[in-house]
């Protein structure tokens, strides 16, 4: 059993996984009891025959599975479209789930800088006020809405401070897009890997080595990142805590100290064997990040996959529904199967 | 002053490596505090093996583990000495000793055998990390090729089979007896002055246990390397020990050479106890056991601690701790019965 063949076997497993996904997402949005189409077209241009024009096209006339297929087929070739932006999907998409993935990463920064250090903290000085404090913080995280925290964020560091500003996002010039957007004709393969990387706008930035839009990029976007690492940071920290505390109180651990390993070596033990269980935590939540934060997007206003998506259901917008729910699906088990991966890399007993 | 004095005053006798004197540890749960060692005394002679015997949670592994300061919270040694000679001659008391020194005497000079091999070791390391990391801790500028044949060289000496390969084992991948003997390994990498087995053999083949004893007789030997061997197996005693202390409730009842021990058992307790183990050649219709339980050391019984469960108890065991009463040259025992009048 190496590596080679888990790969293969999770692969094959993404396949009923993501099949599964859209079809019950398909379900739902079918059984909504209105007319999408009359939702997409508008007031201005809505006449019987477009609508009849949209219906044909998009098989609302046909069974349910028909229509069911035809999306996936077009979603699969790539050629699945906006009815209401008349844009093809993927170009959507790709805008804005750079400006997601750059949320993501902000977010995740301060996930991870707010929530290991108040984990050890909380395990070190282990039922002080220290940890006390930690443990209300993760039960305010995860009880208060998310909103309340984000408009609080808003008027302490937007209104009173005013030290970041909540309109566009930060973008490399136009010479560095068009240079970027240009690399796969050159190079084929390294091409296109640069210029999808670049689609996330703070990566061509710094492929075009243009630094200060980076920086200007986490100054627009610290206030959501610190609002998302604020809300999942606490809870972060209590499983930092308790797999810690858990280490720490295991019989290596002083068998360890009875062979006379110095304080780090003794810690370097305990913190290796606490990380499991944080590595899937942290798995999952930057998956959620990467899935678009939807309140987030739509309070700090971002235009990300999350506000993509929300518009989409106020429109019933099916098309896209289907291939953000397939994208976030993709991320998902991407997400898990590094994790799975990175459970192999700390955990020997872990063999695929 | 005369406290200070006191205190100061580490004189060890010369043949001896190890002087434990009035060791109390308390445990303060939330129950209640657990009395698990009460003013314990022993000793160890350069090179010799004695064996700590009683039943399970009489306070035999608390005992060695606060030697080097081993007790976790909410456990607190309460009071007494642990007198080591350093191998530069230097006594010291351990549980005084400042914490740095004590990380040097740790799995150098004194190494201990955990009872539970599964759990003594980190599951994440491989067994030659785990000696590698025993030496390199204890000196400088260790190079891990060295650290490595060495773990080899360690691995065939506790009789694994094909070293080479096991030494680049993770845990999970060996049997319990080899992860046995590969903490039996462990705890030699540095040859220790004194080494503390707790239970060695427990999960091994009676075969594999012969073998294992062997060996630890042998480094024992070799090494001049004292030994403390806990255990609640009578026949290792007799096969490893030179001198038995018997433990009950938390406290020493019963010392001497092992012939004396066991040919010559003073105790209540430890004549009952001697009496449970069965002869292999005689078939007998009820397997002999000591009636009544062991005592709650939340609330250990007053006077002696047996004498809820001894056929010899008189009103004053209720009420008066017995003294240690020398009955030969090194026999000592805790019981009123032996009260010279």
């Amino acid at each position: 059993m190496g590596m080679t063949s888990f790969l293969v076997r999770r692969f094959l497993t993404f396949i009923p996984t993501l099949i599964g996904v859209l079809l019950i997402t398909y379900l739902i949005a079918y059984a909504i009891p209105a007319d999408p189409v009359r939702a997409w077209v508008g007031e201005k241009l809505m006449n019987p025959q477009t609508l009849e024009q949209i219906r044909v096209k998009y098989k609302f006339n046909a069974p349910w599975y028909e229509q069911f297929t035809f999306l996936v087929q077009q979603l699969l070739t790539g050629q699945l479209e906006d009815p209401v932006r008349h844009r093809n999907v993927f170009t959507e998409i790709t805008s804005r789930f750079g400006v997601t993935v750059e949320v993501a990463i902000v977010g995740f920064l301060f996930l991870v800088a707010i929530g290991i250090p108040l984990g050890l903290l909380a395990a070190v000085f282990k039922d002080t006020p220290v940890d006390f404090a930690v443990r209300i913080m993760a039960l305010v995280g995860s009880s208060l809405p998310a909103f309340v925290l984000y408009y609080f964020l808003i008027l302490l560091l937007f209104v009173y401070t005013k030290t970041t500003y909540l309109a566009g996002i930060p973008e490399p010039t136009m010479a560095c897009k068009t240079t970027i957007s240009t690399l796969p004709q050159n190079t084929p393969i390294l091409g296109h890997l640069a210029s999808a990387l670049g689609s996330v706008p703070m990566f061509s930035a710094i492929m075009c080595g243009e630094f200060n839009v980076v920086v200007d990029t986490f100054k627009r976007l610290y206030l959501p990142g610190l609002a998302l690492g604020l809300l999942n940071g606490g809870f972060i920290a209590r499983i930092v805590r308790n797999s810690l505390l858990d280490a720490l109180s295991a019989e290596f651990i002083l068998y360890g100290k009875a062979r006379g390993l110095r304080r780090l070596s003794v810690w370097k033990h305990a913190l290796k064997n606490a990380m499991v269980p944080v590595v899937t935590v942290l798995g999952l939540n930057f998956g959620g990040l990467l899935s678009g934060a939807i309140i987030a997007e739509t309070v700090f206003n971002i235009p990300g996959i999350g506000r993509y998506m929300y518009e989409a259901i106020m429109r019933l917008n099916f098309p896209v529904i289907i291939a953000c729910t397939f994208l976030v699906a993709v991320i998902y088990v991407t997400v898990n199967l590094v994790v799975d991966i990175l459970y192999a890399v700390i955990d020997p007993r872990i063999r695929y | 002053m005369i406290v200070f004095y006191m205190d100061n005053n580490l004189y060890l006798p010369e043949n001896e490596i190890l002087r434990v004197e009035d060791l109390v540890v308390k445990f303060y749960t939330y129950a209640g505090v657990v009395h698990a060692v009460s003013g314990v005394s022993f000793y160890v002679k350069n090179g010799e093996a004695i064996a700590l015997v009683g039943e399970t949670g009489c306070g035999k592994t608390v005992t060695t583990r606060a030697i080097t300061r081993l007790i976790e919270s909410p456990g607190r040694v309460e009071s007494g000495r642990a007198l080591f000679r350093r191998p530069n001659g230097v006594v010291v008391d351990l549980l005084k000793v400042d914490p740095e020194t004590l990380r040097e005497i740790r799995g150098k000079e004194i190494a201990y055998i955990f009872q539970d091999p599964t759990s003594a070791l980190d599951p994440l390391y491989t067994i030659g990390f785990h000696i590698h990391e025993t030496i390199a801790e204890h000196s400088k500028n260790i190079k891990k090729k060295y650290t490595f044949k060495k773990a080899v060289e360690l691995l065939r000496q506790a009789l694994i089979p094909n070293p080479e390969v096991r030494v680049k084992n993770y845990p999970h991948e060996m049997s319990g007896g080899m992860r046995q003997r590969s903490v039996i390994a462990i705890s030699l990498s540095n040859s220790p002055r004194l080494l503390i087995a707790d239970e060695p053999t427990t999960n091994l083949d009676v075969t594999i246990q012969a073998q294992i004893l062997d060996l630890l007789r042998g480094l024992q030997e070799q090494y001049k390397m004292g030994v403390i061997l806990i255990t609640h197996n009578l026949g290792i005693v007799a096969e490893m020990a030179n001198r038995v202390y018997v433990m009950y409730a938390g406290k020493i009842v019963e010392e001497g050479t092992t012939e004396q021990i066991f040919y010559n058992p003073q105790h209540p307790y430890t004549k009952l106890l001697l009496r449970a183990v069965p002869d292999p050649t005689k078939r007998v219709e009820k397997l002999e056991s000591i009636p009544g339980v062991v005592p709650s050391l939340i609330n250990p019984p007053l006077g002696c601690r047996f004498h809820p469960r001894c056929p010899f108890a008189t009103t004053k065991c209720a009420s008066e701790e017995p003294p240690m009463i020398q009955v030969e040259n090194e026999h000592r025992v805790s019981c009123w019965l032996f009260e010279k009048s």
